[in-house]
């Protein structure tokens, strides 16, 4: 598939000529870079290392034409023309740009090019041209799978003609989001450090990904609630600003034959501005990067140490820890969770997606905001609100095996470490207090303010509760040692009859508390029953040894 | 006296604390200049910008007869450098790296291919030529590394600690390709912490510390000033750091303390 890519920029030899590119230097770096990343993909999916992978291409492809697909329905189902083209412009332009943060952003900001390429005879225009053209090349798959379909709702629903100047449209809406992304890092790594931009585009992944999920959940509810079949887009002031709705202006003002003032500025915006933007980013935008980029890795060793100081959750350690090993594991993943990247991007956004969760569960059916929230203390809902925190404890005991620094664990197998049970515990302890309380106080407080005080006994219930199923799930999952394995050794084998097992006992548990809620004297009465199964199991997990390890 | 290679005028460098202070350096075509400095001293940040990785600089800097700062890519398409760090895309084979590389220096594809499979069977390599290197020890990727960094017959080499990893015979090897090349009229920048090899191989020696040059000369010159006898002595006497032998009793009486 590469060779089919490097073909089709081979046709375009003139046009980066033009650009002031040094070609043969481009292709090379561009094809490095595609192997490269099939590569990438294959080790974390296979162990085969050195089979050259065959159908990720297709693979890719095909799920994105697949979200496509849903996509082609919309605009099929909707008669507003507009309203139509800006939501799939919108959606090209923001998975775009996602996948510009998540996927590229280590690329981008790849200091190895600054040892393996910066000392060759590569002039900054070319190597910055190269890594946007790579990304234009991934980008692209991306770009064909998601439009195939609505592609074909164009073709189908206004002919020929309005396809091309669709697939057109489609090409400068990528442009533009691939402008705005690269402006955004730029304008960031102009002001602040390496690290400090990549705290920002982790925060600001976290964000999106919250983002997105609450946008899927909430997204057909408030579509339900329009109704599209007589809907008409109306062009404010603000639509000019944004570039989906230059786009699918450009397109109404063909499919209309219209010639009014809002449209042809809506198609000169279309056309002219991504191409400035393009402009923009090859003369002053690539040579500003590539400097930037040569002396990344160097200047953050002469930035000053960022503040150690012991938080909250290190002054109490020692009172909730037994002894010093489960103290030492608990003061490493407390400071793990609070500084590595990766393991704030795949747990954090829990915190969002509980919101979410919460506010959906709490307004459904319930025929409008105030309705709902006038009639909220007499549900029972607080018991679900009582659990949902649970899923963030649950993705961050998924994640903590796992690192980039895996060889770092050396250290247990070389330390004088009688058994294991310790560090697992203190493990254990520490996303329980670190991630699961500040939640579920926030959680607890919302509920104590909605239902009143009333309902104490069902929040410690429910703490212990939680208590309980975070410790079923660790006694039946395999146990690993915290930060010790490759991220792309996960090892998925019997994980699903596991699951099955936690998820029974963890919905027994809640229906436990369903049925003891009816009489809070039974449901106080069960708390020290409660304590007492939750210390035995703490301490069986305590006891676990080597050999029950996975090593 | 042959012509200067490398000629450096206050070269000087900031981030947000100053790493490199009126660096006056000159390099003659064929020497084999000893760079070495204690951690943080400035070294790389020197080579770096020799090499034009970092363009950004005050004072004045020529390498090979060009303006550095005006003309880096002239500078690079005629030197060679190996990297302190084994940075390498790991998911390549080794040939496939020598041939990415060959080409940024527009060199033949079966040039490439001829050069890079030779020069790897003379480093033990032939066996892995078409393995990915994430598997390769240090010393694999350092060599794949130096073999990349002088693929393109570079007549100035920038060397970054070149021997880190490598085993004794590959280090046997090195010194000698280091010396011959010295001998075909080849000039060398090397940086080491290892202070008998620098001391050995070098023509000069220029030692920094904290950002600033504080000796430059052979090593019979530093010696006649230092009386010290070995390199390492001369070293720790230069840069203020003799206090060894009492800080390696502090070490033990701390770990031996309750």
């Amino acid at each position: 598939m590469n060779d089919i890519l490097l073909k089709v920029l081979d046709l375009l030899r003139g046009l980066y000529k033009l650009m002031g590119v040094n070609y043969p230097q481009l292709r090379a770096i561009v094809s490095i870079k595609l192997t490269m990343d099939n590569r990438r993909q294959v080790i974390s999916y296979r162990k085969k290392e050195n089979k050259e992978p065959a159908n990720t291409f297709l693979m890719t492809m095909f799920f994105y034409a697949l979200f496509g697909g849903f996509i082609a329905l919309g605009l099929y189902g909707v008669s507003s023309f507009m309203l139509a083209m800006v939501v799939f412009f919108s959606y090209i332009m923001v998975m775009v740009a996602m996948t510009l943060i998540t996927d590229f952003s280590s690329i981008l900001l790849d200091t190895s090019d600054n040892t393996i390429i910066l000392p060759r005879p590569v002039d900054s225009r070319t190597l910055f041209i190269a890594r946007t053209t790579h990304i234009f090349l991934y980008l692209s798959q991306i770009t064909i799978g998601l439009s195939a379909f609505p592609a074909l709702v164009v073709l189908l629903k206004y002919g020929f003609v309005m396809l091309l100047l669709f697939i057109v449209a489609t090409t400068l809406a990528v442009i533009t989001a691939v402008f705005i992304t690269n402006a955004f890092y730029l304008l960031i790594l102009q002001y602040a450090s390496e690290e400090r931009l990549k705290n920002v585009i982790n925060y600001f992944q976290i964000v999106m990904a919250v983002a997105i999920m609450g946008g899927y959940q909430l997204m057909p509810r408030i579509a339900g609630r329009l109704n599209l079949e007589d809907y008409v887009f109306e062009f404010k002031w603000w639509s000019f600003l944004a570039p989906p709705v230059w786009m699918a202006g450009a397109l109404e003002t063909w499919h209309l034959k219209t010639t009014d003032a809002a449209h042809l500025i809506l198609t000169v915006f279309a056309i002219t501005l991504p191409v400035l933007g393009f402009y923009v980013v090859n003369k002053y935008l690539a040579p500003a990067f590539t400097r930037k980029l040569g002396v990344m890795g160097v200047e953050t060793k002469t930035t000053e140490a960022k503040s150690t100081k012991a938080g909250w959750g290190m002054r109490i350690a020692p009172l909730i820890t037994r002894n010093r090993l489960e103290q030492a594991a608990f003061e490493l993943i407390s400071r793990v969770v609070g500084r590595d990247r990766k393991i704030k991007l795949k747990v954090y956004p829990s915190f969002g997606y509980i919101l979410v969760f919460g506010f959906i569960f709490m307004f459904r059916d319930q025929g409008g905001f105030t309705n709902a929230w006038h009639n909220l203390p007499d549900t029972q809902s607080y018991l679900f609100l009582i659990y949902l925190s649970f899923m963030i404890l649950q993705v961050a005991l998924y994640e903590i095996p796992y690192s980039d620094d895996f060889k770092a664990s050396w250290i247990y197998f070389s330390s004088p470490l009688e058994t294991p049970g310790d560090i697992l515990a203190g493990t254990v302890k520490a996303l329980f207090v670190r991630l699961f309380l500040p939640g579920y106080m926030v959680i607890s407080l919302v509920i104590g303010v909605v239902w009143g005080w009333k309902v104490l006994g069902d929040i410690v219930f429910g703490l212990l509760n939680n208590l309980l199923m975070l410790l079923i799930l660790v006694l039946i999952n395999r146990r690993y040692l915290p930060l010790s394995v490759a991220p792309n050794a996960r090892n998925q084998a019997g994980s699903f009859i596991r699951g099955l097992i936690v998820l029974i006992l963890a919905g027994a548990l809640g229906l436990t508390h369903y049925l003891l809620a009816k009489s809070p004297a039974l449901l106080m009465a069960a708390i020290p029953v409660q304590a007492l199964v939750v210390y035995w199991l703490f301490n069986l997990y305590r006891k676990t040894g080597w050999r029950q390890l996975t090593l | 006296m042959n012509p200067a290679v490398i000629i450096t005028q206050n070269l000087s460098k900031s981030f947000k604390t100053k790493v490199l202070s009126d660096i006056n350096l000159t390099i003659q075509a064929g020497e084999i200049v000893g760079y070495i400095g204690p951690n943080g001293a400035g070294k790389s940040t020197t080579i770096k910008i020799l090499t034009g990785i970092i363009p950004d600089f005050d004072g004045e800097a020529t390498v090979l007869g060009f303006d550095i700062r005006k003309e880096p890519l002239e500078v690079k398409r005629r030197i060679g450098y190996i990297p302190e760090n084994a940075a390498l895309y790991e998911t390549l084979t080794p040939l496939e790296y020598l041939h990415f590389i060959g080409q940024l220096y527009k060199l033949e594809r079966t040039e490439i291919e001829k050069k890079g499979k030779e020069l790897l069977n003379l480093f033990e390599l032939g066996n892995y030529m078409e393995s990915r290197m994430t598997t390769f020890s240090k010393g694999m990727r350092q060599k794949v590394l130096l073999i990349a960094g002088m693929i393109h017959n570079p007549s100035l080499l920038f060397l970054d600690e070149p021997l880190s990893g490598l085993d004794a015979n590959a280090v046997i090897l090195v010194k000698e390709i280091l010396t011959q090349l010295k001998r075909s009229g080849k000039t060398i920048f090397y940086s080491s912490h290892i202070m008998d090899v620098v001391e050995k191989i070098s023509d000069r020696i220029v030692i920094i510390n904290k950002g600033e040059m504080i000796a430059n000369g052979t090593f019979e010159e530093l010696n006649s000033q230092a009386h010290r006898g070995s390199l390492e002595k001369i070293f720790t006497e230069l840069t203020g750091n003799q206090q060894h032998v009492s800080a390696a009793g502090q070490f033990i009486n701390i770990l031996e303390s309750k």
